[in-house]
Formats: structure tokens, sequence, C-alpha cells
């Protein structure tokens, strides 16, 4: 990166190359919309050219492409906002007090209720769930991609796994 | 390992968030406690709920990117050229001495027309064309040492509005003439150095560099002149350079001819 930073943008080639699975993976489980993340990975590398100045050397290529990928995902949600965000609001969950989330597990295995509740997990939430599963991206930088320390990036991913957990048994106690 | 141990780490276990150590705890912690699995199996399907087949990228993808990045590189070699032009006009060092010239130069005619009477205007002119021939020299040195053969031949030309030459000059040309890589360069070297043939030393170095002389253009230019000079000390360098191999035929012919010339 720090090549193309000098201008050396025959080099993006390889960068592209790297990370555009992961990226597209990353979009997609978003917005399982696969032209969608095409073109949202071809806009992060115009970005990358574009910010190219802003990266620094002390810190991850991952972490800083990631976050431009994060800031163009949420331009896109901004632009669909109406539609992406009636149904979160709709939902308005609760955690069911009396069963453990233990008990409901046996008839889990293929029910299409779980999908169903990722897709009603806010996307602020669900992009921790993606994020932390990239081999690369632990707390800390999970943490550096959404602007906040490693602790609360742990926290944060706690949270978000109990909440889908909640979406998943308020929808199974409907 | 405790069992609340165990329940606060587990999603850091998915994630690969624990240590080697923790992880071999938590892995022992499981086969101790065979009663817990089932929390982790939960725990696991809610952690691998988006696991599901992500499409490959299509070509398309691909294409789009790599035209992208072509487009990009063409803009930039577009400016990057013009930003050369630039440079080669108005390169940095050269930028600065030219304004130091056109500085110097208004300053000579302001001085000039405001005058101060005869004789400090004499002087003062005197001492402005000293400074801006002074100038003008550096600015010769300093592009000769450019990499661009187009700032070279620039400060060739500069060597041309020169009054008097100094020895630096003619050594900086000199050496232009024999070392640098490129055949307009070095032409261009000749034909200032014709300008200062009435000096001993050019007319020296001129026949010791046709030893030196690879190129035919260089070659044959270099015979015209010692012709028009009739210096007959050329003679011996012409012959060893016709003996030597690989000598453009047109230009062993136009030694010749001139080696007859000078005869």
């Amino acid at each position: 990166m720090l090549k193309v930073k000098e201008g050396e943008n025959h080099k993006l080639g390889l960068l592209y190359e790297r990370y555009k699975k992961r990226l597209f993976g990353f979009f997609y489980k978003m917005n399982k919309d696969a032209g969608l993340s095409e073109d949202l990975v071809q806009n992060v590398f115009i970005r990358v050219l574009k910010y190219k100045h802003t990266f620094s050397e002390d810190s991850k290529f991952i972490t800083w492409i990631f976050q431009i990928a994060r800031n163009e995902m949420y331009d896109e949600f901004k632009k669909l906002k109406k539609h992406q965000h009636k149904d979160i609001e709709e939902v308005g969950y609760t955690l069911s007090e009396t069963k453990t989330i233990d008990e409901e597990i046996v008839v889990l295995e293929n029910s299409t209720t779980l999908k169903k509740a990722l897709n009603l997990l806010p996307p602020q939430k669900k992009e921790l769930l993606v994020l932390s599963k990239f081999k690369e991206l632990k707390y800390k930088e999970v943490g550096e991609i959404i602007g906040c320390t490693e602790g609360n990036a742990r926290m944060k991913v706690h949270r978000a796994l109990n909440d889908l957990k909640e979406i998943f048994l308020t929808l199974e106690n409907r | 390992m405790k069992y609340t141990e165990f329940k606060e780490i587990i999603i850091d276990y998915l994630s690969g968030n624990v240590t080697e150590k923790q992880q071999q705890e938590f892995d022992q912690f499981l086969i101790d406690n065979p009663q817990y699995q089932k929390e982790f199996e939960s725990a696991k399907l809610f952690w691998n709920v988006d696991n599901e087949e992500i499409p490959e990228p299509t070509s398309a993808m691909d294409v789009k990117f790599y035209t992208m990045l072509n487009a990009q590189e063409l803009s930039e070699e577009k400016t990057s050229l013009l930003q050369k032009i630039e440079n080669v006009l108005f390169g940095n060092r050269s930028k600065q001495l030219a304004y130091t010239l056109a500085i110097l130069t208004i300053g000579f005619f302001v001085g000039n027309s405001i005058g101060f009477g005869n004789k400090t205007s004499v002087e003062s002119v005197r001492v402005a064309q000293q400074e801006t021939q002074e100038v003008r020299s550096q600015l010769v040195l300093t592009l000769l040492d450019q990499p661009s053969a187009n700032q070279r031949l620039q400060a060739v030309s500069e060597v041309t509005k020169l009054n008097t030459v100094t020895e630096t000059i003619i050594k900086a040309l000199f050496s232009t003439l024999n070392n640098d890589d490129n055949v307009n360069v070095r032409l261009s070297a000749i034909e200032a150095l014709k300008n200062y043939t009435n000096i001993p030393i050019v007319r020296e170095g001129l026949i010791a560099s046709i030893i030196h002389q690879k190129s035919p253009m260089v070659q044959m230019e270099l015979a015209d002149l010692m012709v028009v000079l009739q210096e007959k000390k050329a003679v011996k360098s012409f012959q060893k350079l016709i003996k030597e191999e690989g000598v453009n035929i047109s230009a062993k012919e136009k030694m010749e001819q001139s080696i007859q010339s000078i005869l």
C-alpha cells in the first residue's frame, strides 16, 4: 500500500487480488446482494486511490481498508435507509425470561428462524459479528475499524451475539 | 477453569481471541465437563449462523476494477507528463536561477533609467552585466547536471548567450561532449564549443575528444569542424578512428574526405 501511496497505482492490483474476496464476503453477508456487493468492492478501491494519502505506515492495511468498506456500506445504507430500518424498528424484540436458549437449540438446526433473526439484527451489530469472523481481525483490529478500544470491541461482539440470541427467542415465542 | 470463566470466554474462543493456553484449558474443560458441551454447541450455532455459502464475485467485478485502474493510471500519466514538461521548462533550480536573471535584468534597466550620473551608471552597468554573466554561468553548470536531456540542451544553448566563458564552463562542455549519453546534447556541445576555437585549449580538447566519439553523427560533425579549422593535429586521431572496428561507413568516408581537405 505504501507503494500505491507513493504513486505506483498499478500495485493496487495486488491489493485488489488479495482483499477482493474478503471485502465481497463482508458486503455480501451484510446485504445479501451479490451485484451490489461487487459495486461496493469497486467503490472501496476507488476510495483507496482517492484517500491513499491518509494511509499511515503505522496502521494495518486490513483495518484501514475495512474502515473504508464500512463507510462505503453505511453510505449505501443511507440510500436504502427507508427499506432497511423499517423492518428492524418494527421488531422491538424482548427477551423471553422463562425459557433458556439451550432448550431451544434442539430444534434450531434446520430452522430458518435463526437466519431471520440475523436479518433483524441491526447492521451495526451484524457487522461486528461479520468482522470478528475474519481470522486476521482480532478484537483489537475490530476496535480499530469501528473506532473503539479492544475491550470495548470485545464487549460489543459479546452483546451482538447475545442480542442475536434474544431476537431468535422472541421470534420463536411468537 | 471454572464454569463462569468458561461461559465468559465462549465467544472469545469462537472468534479466535484466546491465547493458546486459554484454548487448551477451554478444550480440557469441555472434556472434563461434557454437560456443558450443549451450551457450547448452542453458542457455536449462533456464531456460525451466517456461515452460508458466499457466492464467488463474478469476473465482471475484475473487469470493472482493472478498467478503473487503467483509466486512473492514464489520467495520472497525463498530469505527470504536464508536470514533466513544466519541470523541463521551469525545473526548480533552473526556475530560481531564471528568476534571478530576470530580476537582475529588470534591476539593470530600472537602475539605468533612473540614472545615477554617468560614472556610477557605467559602473553599475558593468557590475550588473558581470552579475548576469555569473548567474548565467551558474545556470549552465546547474542545467548540465540535470538528468533530463532537454535541460542539458538548454544548458548548452545558454552558453552561446555568454559574452565570455570561464574555464569551468569549457571543462563542463568537454565533459558533456565526451560523456553525455545523448547524441543531440553532444552535438550541441560541439556547436557551443565552435565559438571558442580561438582559445587553444578548446582546439586541443576538440582534437582529443575525436577518439572518444562512438556516434557517427558526432564523428562527422567533428570532421567538418576540423576542416573549417584546418587542424592538422586532428589527422592522426581521425586515422586512428578510421582503423577502429565498427565505425560507420559514411562516417569513415567523411573522415577520409576531411583528412584529404586538411592535408
